[in-house]
């Protein structure tokens, strides 16, 4: 199997701050993975060092076969978490201004430009300046133009962030079309539904290393169970249970983590006539479970 | 097609669509040309000038009229007011200047030819054409009075009298003489208007580009990019896209220019006292000006990119931009000394500081000065062009994805001495 990036002990410093320590990771082609973290675990530094927007201080890194992105610009696409546009420019003629900028054709560019857009539902916008669009369709075009020479590594810096249920949807549609195409889509995200939806691979990252490192199946089996919970009633009753690790409160849904050999049963026998349970589900934790464990963030006491 | 030349076509086309560009391309013509007019309608609407001649016993007055009859001014008309004494006279004249049906009137007093003073009458005395037409020509009959009453012939007093020439020759630096016209002292002064234009239109393209560094920034379009280029690409696209811009902008003011010259004698009805046409497109002039631009600018802006990388907002960029500004001012205030001595020791001094070469060569075009300086200085200039440019690049580099506070002067050149790792 090809690799589409690897990493080798790669590090960066800014002054007196470590942002990312000695992280090694392979990433086979044609998968979808989810690159996940809390803020400032270093995630954005390393797509800056993938995208040789950064130099590492040490480690070696090859994407799509090469040892500086530079050299297989063209065969890249790359969303930044902080992204804009040119405010005047028209939608289509911004995204084949990109498309040219990785060596397409006027006439390529502008009819990739346009059927992308015309995919993401922009159609009817084409030629609208994009300070005329709103905060959801200038992100939609901002994706457009990462995508539009046809990449076969696509990485995207938290491409969900401040997309409505809608084209949050239209997005993952978006990438799995890529991951059909048997094209490599790394992306950045907190909100881990979405890597939950959409992963083959999860890597997860905290405070500059590496924490978890597999495929979202394999991953999610290696950590126990966890009781899903539906339910309506006074939630101090879900405190204190015999055999929960961790407790995740939602107020009307909960996730309860189940230490080595706890018994369901009594946890069961214990909220029933307390509080009325909707759903009672007995499977691997949640990846927001694991998240919250691993980063060893504030759990409910 | 090139990356940097895509990069450049975009920023003009961006350009060409605001309305500062237009403003710009236009408005400088349209102003001139409405100046223009406007001042000729403005002398033709001036309604005639009346005024009164008072003859108080001096006896002048006809001889003043036939004067003035002979050398007519279009603007001004004598009233002729009939009977009565001059005393009358005055205080008829008095009133009617204070109900404005009278710009003025002169007395001609019975002494006049031996004190030489007569009185001039208005309610204003701005303007001073009128009084200073009706002196001459009074003087003049004065004059002549008192040559005939000492039995002087006033044509051969004429003669004596005439006023004495100092011929000015101009000596070249090979040591022949050039004979001096009115055109060489246009050619003197014209290189002073040549060195404004070229100072305004540097300063105003650096502004635009250090708007369009600051706005690309602002807008978060800095990383997209450094996805598809390299930031030196950036850099250099955008400079030449807004020097192509500034150039678009000068060449329809040279253009209008042209046009305005061949229109202006047919509009008149006679030809320019100088040829400003054959002068301006002298080789000397128009060549050294697109180039000192092409410099001028090249250096500046390289400066100013590596200056707008680094802030993030207008006002900060303001504050850092403030002592490039004071430095480029020197020129400015130089300017008329230069032009009245092109070859000083302050001139030849300044030709050899790469950041003034342009203008002060160019205010130095009428010297001119010697070929070694022009070698000299040029070499002298690409130089530090060149390494402006570098600096700027990694300033660049470093600034794009800077945010925050921009750094202080003395922190940017630590930045520029400590990183010369980047690719």
């Amino acid at each position: 199997m090809s690799l589409s990036l690897r990493l080798e002990g790669v590090s960066k410093r800014f002054a007196d701050h470590l942002a990312v320590d000695r992280l090694d990771l392979e990433i086979p082609s044609g998968i979808v993975v989810g690159f996940l973290g809390p803020n400032g675990a270093g995630k954005t530094t390393t797509i800056r060092m993938i995208m040789s927007i950064y130099t590492p201080d040490s480690g070696t890194l090859s994407v799509l076969g090469e040892p500086n992105a530079l050299l297989v610009k063209d065969r890249l696409g790359y969303l930044p978490e902080e992204k804009g546009l040119y405010r005047k420019m028209r939608a289509v003629e911004v995204v084949a201004y990109f498309g040219r900028l990785k060596g397409m054709t006027a006439p390529a560019a502008k009819a990739a430009a346009k059927a992308l857009l015309e995919r993401l539902e922009l159609g009817h916008v084409l030629e609208k300046k994009c300070e005329a669009l709103s905060k959801g369709m200038q992100q939609k075009v901002q994706v457009a133009a990462t995508l539009v020479h046809d990449p076969e590594f696509v990485i995207l810096d938290e491409p969900f962030s401040g997309l409505d249920p809608v084209n949050a949807e239209l997005l993952r549609g978006v990438i799995r079309d890529l991951k059909a195409k048997r094209k490599t889509v790394m992306f950045s995200t907190h909100v881990m539904e979405h890597a939950e939806q959409l992963c083959d691979h999860v890597v997860l990252i905290n405070r500059g290393k590496k924490v978890l490192d597999g495929s979202l199946a394999s991953v999610r089996q290696s950590r126990g169970l966890s009781v899903h919970l539906d339910y309506d009633g006074d939630s101090r009753v879900l405190q204190g249970l015999p055999g929960v690790a961790r407790l995740n409160d939602a107020g009307k849904t909960a996730e309860l983590a189940l230490l080595d050999g706890a018994d369901p049963q009594a946890i069961l026998s214990a909220l029933v006539g307390r509080i009325a349970i909707r759903k009672f589900d007995l499977r691997e934790p949640s990846l927001h479970e694991i998240f919250v464990r691993e980063v060893g963030g504030k759990t409910h006491e | 097609m090139n990356k940097v030349w895509l990069v450049a076509t975009r920023e003009y086309m961006e350009n060409a669509r605001t309305k500062t560009f237009w403003i710009s391309l236009l408005a400088f013509p349209i102003l001139i040309t409405a100046s223009g007019f406007f001042s000729v309608w403005l002398g033709r609407s001036e309604s005639e000038r009346k005024f009164v001649i008072v003859d108080d016993g001096s006896g002048l007055a006809p001889a003043l009229r036939a004067r003035l009859e002979f050398a007519p001014d279009p603007r001004y008309r004598e009233v002729l007011v009939e009977g009565g004494d001059a005393g009358s006279l005055i205080q008829v004249a008095q009133a009617d200047v204070a109900a404005d049906r009278l710009f003025a009137f002169v007395t001609l007093p019975a002494d006049l030819l031996t004190t030489g003073t007569a009185r001039y009458v208005s309610k204003n005395l701005t303007d001073r054409d009128l009084l200073d037409w009706l002196r001459r020509h009074l003087e003049a009959e004065v004059h002549e009075r008192r040559l005939s009453g000492a039995g002087l012939d006033p044509t051969n007093v004429r003669k004596l009298l005439a006023p004495v020439q100092l011929g000015s020759d101009r000596v070249t630096s090979d040591g022949t003489i050039a004979k001096v016209e009115k055109k060489d002292t246009a050619r003197q002064w014209l290189p002073v208007a040549f060195v404004y234009i070229l100072w305004f239109a540097v300063f105003l393209t650096s502004q635009m580009l250090l708007n369009s560094t600051i706005e690309e920034k602002s807008n978060r379009l800095m990383e997209v990019l450094l996805a598809s280029i390299s930031p030196r690409q950036i850099m250099k696209g955008k400079i030449l896209g807004i020097a192509l811009t500034g150039l678009t902008v000068l060449g329809a003011w040279v253009l209008y220019f042209f046009i305005a010259l061949k229109a202006l004698p047919l509009i008149l009805g006679k030809s320019l006292p100088v040829d400003f046409g054959g002068l301006v497109a002298d080789p000397l002039y128009l060549t050294s000006f697109l180039f000192y631009f092409v410099c001028g600018y090249s250096m500046i802006a390289a400066i100013t990119a590596g200056i707008g990388s680094l802030c993030s907002t207008a006002k900060e960029a303001q504050g850092l931009y403030m002592p490039l500004t004071m430095v480029l001012v020197v020129p400015l205030m130089t300017m008329a000394a230069i032009g009245k001595d092109p070859n000083s020791t302050l001139a030849k001094i300044l030709s050899m500081i790469p950041i003034y070469t342009p203008f002060v060569m160019m205010n130095r075009a009428a010297g001119p000065p010697e070929v070694w300086e022009y070698v000299v200085s040029t070499i002298i200039m690409v130089g530090a062009t060149l390494l402006a440019f570098r600096m700027a690049a990694r300033l660049f580099q470093l600034g794009v994805l800077m945010t925050g506070k921009p750094p202080k002067l003395g922190e940017i050149w630590k930045l520029l001495r400590t990183t010369n790792t980047k690719a």
